[in-house]
């Protein structure tokens, strides 16, 4: 078993992730044009926000931090 | 002398049944080995009357090792299943003793499926299996003195074998379930690794902490986004008001921003006024799910807290019984005679009396009913002096009961419509007209609304203020236990008898923690385990398909044992699939036991070396715990405290503002949590103890 960038579990396909943190990966894709046509904002700038809000949840945090730093 | 034995579900109901019942109100009352038994005397019957203590007869394995599956099962007295239930076998004893020549039977238990399955089982293996023929049944929903006597006048000439055959049936297929699902979980850990734990499953259990995980799931994988909310400001006379902007949430902060410069130190215009009144009809009764979900949002009871209080009230003969999903007080209740005894309290007594006033009194009938028991409401008897909880909760019933009484509130929404340069705007208002049942649920309801002023189309108010506001969108909240027992009946997941419990076990097995239920690592491991091996166990279709068939059973639709040969049709592949995988499971469960483990150990940073963890360690001479540094072991911080060595620690997750060490919350029974820096040095405490000296 292959393991998720981020856990143990396994992971699901060529983006590296177990299916909770895939799940988050496309929620945060997802909502980049909602931000980028509210604030304009870059992927980067996008990724360092999303991070310090207190509303994204645990998964989604960590695969904005992941996406971050690589 | 013909003599009746009369059995009863717990003594405290027996002395009720038996002084009701007594033709003089004072039946003789016996002890026999630490168990009450009470003779009445009614015509020309003596009538003894005993209680159980809920479930004298319990299910256990015919033979066999603890291993699964396990499909052939016996009933035998509690004290045989579980030691723990030593007391039953006195019970046992003396029902036996006082039923030899008895000529009739009478069951007086609660009248449900758990009653009249509990006197059956009695009367089958203590009073002899003919002793069925000679049973009849009493049916009440309160334990007042007149609904007793008018039970007995009316009992039924036989026992109400489908709610037996349902009950039964219901307790074997929950018993399958669970012994099996248990087992093979804790044997898949056991097995896997040597390590014991207890970590049950279940049919009702699962789609349960399964409806946790979805809902945790969302939470995690949450991205917020963000919006705009514009909110403006007016003066009419001396007295300031919010305006809201037409659109709630706008999606650019540049054209918020457009927005807000343009209406910025205008006037606005009233286009148009929009006055509508508003009936609002009462609640009706309390079910038991609707009590328990009022007493968390009112009064912060947990859905057990208010059950146990529910049924002592209802012991003591103030309440109709607890356990009912109707919200539907049918015509027999005799409505005025329970406000006469209301009135008879201080705070009800104005209240109960406007509603005798009236000619007739017809209460809100809720949707859902229940044929055994009507909703709840209180008897009128007056209750004398109640604990801090069951005065509060009584309240609550007697409040919603006379609230249902009451007519609708009426209620007066105005919404303003006003033009600022082309942008629109709403004032709101509202007001209540009439308090109508509100009146009755004063305390419990709160009346929101602002009071608006005579205005007209065309008035020009300034706008004094005007802003956007920038949001994110919030994740779905956490369940709570009120809104999970919801979600459940909704679902159709469990009973009312049962969701407190199953919500209760979550908490006892680790699976489920907090006030708004977090699903802990261990549960998330528990359910993605089974959701890809076993997934029918977190089935919502299958529970509910099983809660069906055993409902059918009830009405003589479907037919017990085949329910039960259903349950087990259904185990057998799943439980084969389980051993299948049991390695591979047991290792998966033992990961997230362990990190379980470790975070409950875990008490915060080092803040000596800044990179370590402090954890609760063992001192392994003297066996006491202390906390130390996690980089102890590799000789780089010889940071360590000592430790209360009573009570459970907690990590709080917050670290001390004077010396920087966690903070930690010490539990112990009866006792008052107890929060403290866990650096015995720290500067914070030499301070207190100035201040105290």
């Amino acid at each position: 078993m292959v393991s998720c960038s981020l856990c143990r579990r396994e992971r699901r396909n060529e983006t590296g992730f177990c299916g909770y943190h895939l799940s988050a990966y496309e929620n945060l894709r997802g909502v980049f044009d909602e931000w980028e046509k509210a604030v304009g904002v870059t992927w980067e700038g996008y990724l360092k926000v999303v991070i310090d809000r207190e509303e994204t949840g645990l998964w989604a945090r960590e695969v904005a931090l992941y996406l971050f730093q690589s | 002398m013909e003599r009746t034995l009369v059995i009863c579900e717990k003594p405290s109901a027996a002395l009720r049944i038996a002084r009701a019942l007594d033709e003089s109100r004072a039946p003789e009352s016996f002890n026999e080995r630490g168990v009450d038994y009470h003779v009445a005397r009614r015509g020309d019957e003596d009538l003894i009357i005993v209680s159980a203590l809920g479930h004298l007869f319990s299910i256990t394995q015919d033979e066999g090792t603890w291993t699964y599956p396990v499909f052939d099962l016996r009933w035998v007295p509690a004290y045989e299943a579980n030691k723990r239930m030593g007391r039953t076998r006195r019970f046992i004893d003396v029902i036996k003793k006082l039923s030899m020549g008895v000529g009739g039977y009478v069951s007086a238990c609660d009248y449900d499926m758990e009653g009249s399955l509990i006197a059956y089982m009695i009367l089958l293996h203590v009073c002899g299996e003919e002793s069925l023929e000679r049973a009849m049944r009493m049916r009440f929903s309160t334990l007042t003195e007149q609904d007793l006597v008018r039970a007995w006048d009316g009992r039924s000439p036989t026992l109400d074998f489908p709610l037996i055959h349902a009950g039964r049936a219901r307790h074997e297929v929950d018993w399958l379930f669970g012994i099996n699902l248990t087992r093979a979980l804790t044997l898949s850990v056991k097995n896997a690794t040597g390590y014991y734990k207890t970590l049950s499953i279940g049919r009702v259990q699962g789609p349960t902490l399964n409806f946790i995980k979805e809902r945790e799931v969302e939470i995690r994988t949450f991205v917020p986004t963000p919006y705009w909310a514009i909110k403006a400001g007016t003066k009419i006379g001396r007295k300031k008001y919010s305006l809201e902007y037409v659109e709630s949430r706008l999606e650019s902060g540049v054209e918020a921003e457009r927005i807000v410069n343009e209406c910025k130190g205008k006037d606005g215009i009233i286009a148009s006024i929009d006055t509508r009144k508003q009936e609002q009809w009462p609640f009706p009764p309390f079910n038991l799910g609707d009590l328990q979900r009022e007493a968390y949002y009112k009064l912060r009871y947990s859905p057990r807290t208010t059950l146990q209080a529910a049924e002592r009230l209802y012991l003591r003969a103030l309440i109709s019984y607890p356990r009912t999903s109707s919200q539907r007080l049918p015509p027999s209740i005799d409505l005025r005679r329970i406000l006469e005894g209301l009135r008879k309290r201080e705070e009800y007594s104005e209240l109960a009396q406007s509603l005798l006033d009236r000619g007739t009194l017809r209460p809100r009938q809720g949707k859902k009913d229940d044929p055994a028991h009507p909703a709840i409401h209180p008897t009128g008897k007056l209750p004398g002096k109640l604990s801090r909880v069951d005065g509060r909760i009584y309240d609550l019933i007697c409040r919603r009961f006379m609230a249902a009484l009451g007519d609708p509130a009426v209620k007066e929404n105005i919404v303003v419509e006003v033009d600022v340069e082309g942008h629109i705007f709403y004032l709101r208002g509202s007001q209540l007209l009439e308090r109508g049942w509100t009146r009755f649920y004063a305390p419990f309801f709160r009346v929101k609304g602002v009071v608006l002023p005579t205005l007209k189309i065309g008035l020009r108010i300034p706008i004094i203020e005007v802003n956007a506001e920038r949001k994110h969108t919030k994740p779905a909240s956490r369940y709570n236990p009120g809104s999970l027992i919801k979600l459940m009946e909704d679902e159709g997941v469990g009973t009312k008898a049962t969701r407190t419990e199953v919500v209760d076990t979550l908490f006892r097995r680790g699976y489920a923690k907090g006030g708004n239920i977090e699903i802990t690592d261990l549960g998330l491991a528990i359910v993605e385990t089974l959701e890809r091996l076993v997934p029918e166990i977190l089935s919502v279709e299958m529970t509910r398909g099983l809660e069906r068939d055993l409902e059918l059973i009830q009405t003589g639709e479907s037919d017990a044992s085949d329910v039960v040969r259903k349950a087990v049709g259904i185990l057998e592949p799943i439980l084969a699939e389980f051993k299948a995988n049991e390695n591979l499971i047991g290792v998966e469960i033992n990961e997230a036991l362990k990190a379980e483990a470790m975070r409950e150990n875990t008490l915060g940073p080092c803040p000596g070396c800044g990179t370590g963890e402090i954890r609760i360690l063992k001192n392994r001479q003297t066996g006491k715990r202390f906390a130390g540094c996690s980089n102890f072991f590799n000789d780089t911080c010889s940071v360590s405290y000592p430790l209360p060595q009573k009570g459970r620690i907690q990590a709080t997750g917050k670290i001390c503002l004077s010396c920087g060490a966690p903070m930690i919350k010490v539990l112990q029974r009866r006792r008052r949590p107890w929060r403290l820096c866990i650096n015995f040095d720290c500067p914070s405490k030499r301070k207190e103890d100035q201040g105290d000296g």
